[in-house]
Order: structure tokens, then sequence, then C-alpha cells
């Protein structure tokens, strides 16, 4: 044995480890350094503007999101505070207050598609509510924390929604009527009173994959897409390939 | 709702200008300044006369305090946007290639920095507006020939596209409906005496 | 006529989807189809006693399915007025819902009618930021019934829970994109040392300034500032 192979070993091991580490890293999107968060929320904002139903939530993004502004938001305070203490030193600058104007205008940039992306989804919710609790209440969703439909926050404001809505049905006139005709999720009488979200409908996407792929449309006719074309297709055709990131919807 | 009735599977105006200023520019600063470390982005340390690249809306900031020149993106310019034209004029079926924010982006600019632009603002105006008109009328033309599956849309800009999203998509979901209340009443041509049926059934409790 | 009332009521709702304020709640209307669909229910049960008479000595087919017709009939008019106060209902409920989005107070009012609510001045009317057709702006309390009212201040609960997970996020805020937090200004007149976040300025006539725009907002409703 020669001490070369104990050394090609070692390497070996070591070129093993860092295989791992990127692998690791390209499949953790939301946490990968080199992914812009800033750049992946707006993404994440169209998609949920855009789509007729309600897309998985994007729990490690948001969660992220919400840290990194709350860190800048206490740094931009600590800055002011150290700005005040230091006015009269001269130790501060204009181009400190330039700084921290940038930094805040990114805080609210970043505030106001988040603020964008959770109330498009509440209004969804609100909108097909009782389909998206019959959808949430299924065993395979939620059991896994970060990859449910809906946040754990969305799930409360969902429940206690449709309580109060069907208190207030109940007040003003459902209690009064005779008791067959008192259910919200009817589906008889020949119209379901359950409505749904219109995924027939049609949306606008622009391919962002390098590939070119291709997807089936109705009565087997096909669609190939590529790079940077943008389309006009129905939602439940593409809805896979929004998630997968192959498409945004725009 | 928690949303505006507006703003559901719709954009407005400003909020694709706001999106366009997402886009990266290249700016000449005039003086150094430290580094910013932002969310999003890490913005360099800047030195006077050295070029970097950077969002558009930091840009804006910097230049809005004459700490930067805006370097205008190489298609801002009357000599490329001719070209751009003569495209259009001979290809009537086919949109020239622009960047997805390109009318937006020359908006900002013009109003913000005229200065820093190669041609005088009012020619880039100009030429500018036939551009968007011969477009506008290709867009229309082609909306002819509107089916209820799909449609492709190549070379059209963000703001193109969300002008004519309001009715490409009426007229689509319209088609689809029709298309498939056609083929639905071959179905229940023939299930609908079992329907009856079922409906009485149900009543009867 | 069949359906006439629920028909009514749905073009009621229909309108206020139109309006920025809630107008007065339709409690006759309601209390009506409510009546009309326990007496149709009524005429659906006789019916159907009716048709079991029939059944049992089935002499006359005609008569049979006329019956059959107007038991068809009565009960798809029983579920259309359901669908019709649901609607109306859910369209209020909505209103209300974006009303409580704003973050602003009800109006409080028990004398004026709600088509004067507009000359009342008392109450600030709210920063429209959106005027977009149909958003609600203002809503008054009296235009509500007893069961709105209990929706309203249980929403409002809701929503203050719900936004209490990102407390640093402001979701009732502007949903206007914010493109100018940063305005620069010129002094108009002299005036007062301003003190900001980001340093204290002096209102020196003429000179210019490059400042948080909330932060001067009122400076320049006053006349001392203007944007540049």
């Amino acid at each position: 044995m020669s001490t070369t192979n104990i050394d090609d070993i070692i390497e070996d091991f070591a070129e093993q480890n860092r295989h791992t580490v990127k692998r690791f890293k390209s499949s953790d999107k939301a946490i990968s350094s080199n992914v812009n968060i800033y750049d992946e929320l707006v993404k994440a904002m169209l998609n949920e503007r855009m789509a007729p139903d309600l897309l998985p939530y994007q729990h490690k993004l948001i969660n992220e999101v919400l840290t990194k502004l709350s860190n800048q938001q206490q740094y931009l305070s600590d800055s002011h505070e150290y700005g005040d203490t230091n006015a009269s030193s001269g130790i501060v600058d204009g181009d400190f207050k330039l700084q921290l104007m940038i930094i805040e205008t990114e805080i609210e940039r970043l505030s106001y598609m988040l603020r964008l992306y959770l109330r498009s989804r509440l209004s969804k919710i609100d909108k097909y509510t009782i389909h998206y609790i019959s959808e949430t209440s299924k065993p395979e969703e939620g059991s896994q924390e970060d990859t449910s439909l809906v946040s754990k926050q969305e799930m409360e404001y969902m429940h206690q929604h449709f309580k109060i809505l069907t208190q207030l049905y109940n007040n003003s006139f459902l209690k009064k009527m005779p008791h067959f005709l008192t259910y919200l999720d009817d589906t008889s009488g020949g119209q379901s009173m359950i409505s749904k979200p219109p995924v027939n409908n049609h949306v606008f996407v622009k391919s962002v994959s390098k590939k070119p792929f291709v997807i089936s449309l109705d009565e087997d006719e096909d669609l190939e897409l590529t790079e940077n074309g943008i389309y006009v297709v129905k939602y439940k055709f593409i809805k896979p390939y929004v998630e997968l990131g192959d498409v945004v919807l725009i | 709702m928690a949303l505006p009735e507006s703003l559901t599977y719709n954009l407005s105006p400003p909020e694709i200008s706001f999106l366009s200023e997402n886009e990266y520019i290249t700016i000449l600063p005039r003086y150094s300044m430290k580094k910013i470390e932002l969310i999003g982005e890490k913005i360099p340390t800047l030195r006077g006369m050295r070029r970097e690249r950077v969002p558009l809306w930091v840009a804006l900031i910097l230049k809005s305090q004459d700490k930067c020149n805006i370097v205008p993106p190489s298609w801002l310019e009357l000599d490329f946007l001719k070209m751009k034209y003569e495209e259009e004029m001979k290809l009537p079926h086919k949109f020239s290639a622009l960047p997805w924010h390109w009318l937006e982006i020359s908006k900002i600019l013009l109003a913000k920095a005229p200065d820093d632009l190669a041609d005088p603002s009012n020619k880039l105006k100009s030429i500018i507006q036939d551009l968007r008109e011969i477009r506008l009328v290709k867009s229309r033309k082609g909306l002819k020939e509107l089916n209820e599956s799909n449609i492709q849309l190549d070379g059209l800009s963000f703001m193109e596209i969300n002008e004519l999203r309001p009715y490409i998509l009426k007229v689509m979901d319209k088609l689809m409906n029709l298309h498939d209340s056609i083929s639905r009443n071959n179905v229940e041509a023939e299930t609908n005496e079992n329907e009856y049926e079922d409906g009485e059934a149900s009543e009867d409790e | 006529m069949f359906g006439a009332l629920g028909n009514k009521l749905t073009l009621e709702a229909k309108r206020l989807t139109k309006l920025s304020e809630l107008p007065q709640y339709q409690s006759d209307l309601v209390r009506d189809i409510v009546k009309e669909t326990n007496d149709l229910n009524e005429d659906a049960e006789f019916l159907t006693e009716q048709q079991r008479q029939q059944e049992l000595n089935p002499s006359n087919e005609e008569e049979l399915k006329v019956n059959q017709c107007q038991l068809f009939v009565t009960h798809l008019h029983m579920r259309r007025n359901k669908r019709c106060l649901l609607a109306y209902e859910r369209t209020r409920a909505n209103k209300i819902d974006e009303f409580c989005w704003l973050n602003i107070d009800p109006i409080v009012d028990t004398d004026s009618a709600p088509d004067k609510l507009a000359n009342n001045t008392d109450s600030t009317p709210p920063v429209s930021e959106v005027p977009v057709d149909g958003s609600v702006t203002r809503l008054g309390l009296n235009n509500l019934s007893h069961a709105e009212e209990e929706y309203l201040k249980s929403y409002q609960r809701i929503l203050v829970n719900y936004k209490s997970h990102f407390a640093d996020l402001d979701l009732s805020g502007s949903l206007e994109p914010p493109s100018n937090i940063f305005i620069d200004v010129r002094v108009l007149k002299d005036g007062n040392e301003v003190q900001t976040e980001y340093g204290v300025f002096n209102l020196i006539k003429d000179s210019q300034f490059y400042v948080r725009k909330s932060d001067v907002e009122r400076l320049i409703q006053q006349g001392y500032l203007e944007e540049i």
C-alpha cells in the first residue's frame, strides 16, 4: 500500500462529499444561496395572482422572506438610532442615509408583493371555501407541515370564516326555511351549491424551461412549449408545469 | 373579499411598471459608495466610472440623487428601434423580438433619465409610439384567429399582453363554453331520460 | 309570477356589486321570500300526499302527470329562492369583508337615511387608494341587518387574528405599487425644523430635500413643500 492510494481515497471521499453537498443545495430551492428570494417571491406572487385555483403554499420561501424582512427592519431601526446619535459628529454622511433609503425601499417592495401574495390566496379561499375545506381534510393533505396546500394560518382563517358565514346565513334566513333546504353543500336539484375553481379557464403562460417540452391538450392535441414562448392555454393542462417551475403564469 | 375584484386575474398598468423596475440595468457611478446588503441582491461597492449592473429601482434612486448615470440598454436607440419598425412592416404575421419590458422601461427612462439617452427624447418617443401602434394593429388582426384551445403570442411584451388579456380570455372562455355545450348536448341526448328519472327520485323524499 | 321575488333580490345583489357602499338591507323582501318558500313547501307536501293517493288507484294517468309536473316546479322554485337569498347575502358579506380589509371604522349614524350618507361630513372619508368602480370605501352601520352587524364584528376579529401572524407586514396596507417612497421636495415657505427618521431638516424657502413621502405628506398639504 502506498501513501498515494490513501491520498486518492481521501480525495475521492472529499470529491463525493462535494457532490452530495452540491446535490443537497440544488434540491433545496428556496434556501440555496444562488437563488434570489426577491425574484422567487415575484414569481410566486404572479403565479398565485393568475392561477384560477390555489397553488401549494410556499412555506419555505415565505418563512424565509418573513425572517429576512424582520432582520432587515431591525437593522434599519438600529441604523436610524446610530444615525441619530452620531448626526452631530459628522460620522454619518449623506451616503449612509441614501443606503438606508435603498434598504427601506426594498423592504417596502417586498412587503407589497407578499401582501398581494397572501391576499390573493385568501380571496380564493373565500370564493371556494367549501371546496377547499374538503380538499384540505383529505388524509394525505396536511400530513407534512411544509408541503400542505394551505398554511396553518390560512387553515384557521378558512374555518373561522366559514363558520361565521354559516351563522350569518342561518340567522338571516336559513333557520326559518323548510329543513331540507338548510344545507350549504347541497348538490341535489340538478345544481351543486359548492363552487369550484374554474380550472378550465384559460391563462397566459411563459415557458422558462431551457428544454422544449410537449403538453397534451383536449382531444389528442399536443402543444410544444419553447423557452420564453408565450401561450394561452387552459389552466388544467398547465398546472403541473407551474408547480414544477417549467412555466410561469403572467 | 380579501382582494378587490379589479385585481383578481388581472394586473394594473402601474403594477407592470413596478415589476419592470426589477429588471437589471447598467449604471455608471459618479462617486464611490459602500456596498449594500439587500435581501434579494447585494449591491457591490460602487466606484466612480466603473460600470455595475443593478436593479432598475436602485438605479433610479441613485440617479435621482445624481449619484450615477444610467447606461441605456442597447435597444433604446433610434436606429435600432427604426430597424425593428421596418421588420414589423415586412413581416405582417410576426412580432419583432423586443425585450419583455421594453415599453415600461423606455417610458421610465424617458421620464427619469432623459439626459442619459443617446438620442433626443421626442424622436425616441415618436418611434416608440409608431412601434406600439403597428404591433397593436397586428395583435388585433391576429385575434381574429382565436380558437377555444390555445394561441401563441411570442414577441409581445408584458404590458402589451396585459392589454390584450381581458379580451382574449373572454373570447376564449366563451368559445370553450360553446364548444363544450355542443359536445355535451350530444352526450345528453342519450342520457337525458335517465337523469330525469334520477331527479324525480330525489324530489320524492 | 313564479320567482318574481327572488329575481328582485338577485337584481338588488347585482346592483350592489357596483356600489362603493352597502345600501340598506332588504329585510322586507327577504322576509317575503322566506314566507313564500314556506308556503311553497306546504303546497309541495300537499301535492306529495295527493300523488300518493293517486298512485294507490291509478285511474287517471293524465292527472298524475299534471301533479308530478306541478310538484317538480314547486321544488325548483323553492331551491331557486334559496339560491337567490344566498347570493344576496353572500354579495353583501363580500362587501363587508372588503370593507374590513380597509381597516377603518364604519359610520355610526342613527339619523341619516342610507342615501344621505354621502353628505355626512362628520366621519372622515377614507383615503381612496384605487378609484375603481365597485370597491367599497365606506360602510354605514345602520344599513346592516342585526346578523350582518354580528358578522362584521366576527370577521374583524378573524382578520386581527390572521394579521397578527404577520406583524411586520401591514397586510391592510395599500395595494398600489410603492414606486415613489422617497421624493424630492422644494420648500415653498419658511417654517420650523422638521424631524424624521432620516434626520432633521429646516423649512427654509427654496431649499430642496430628498425625503420619505409619508413623512412630509402633511407638510405638502399645508403648502410648505411641493414635490419636484
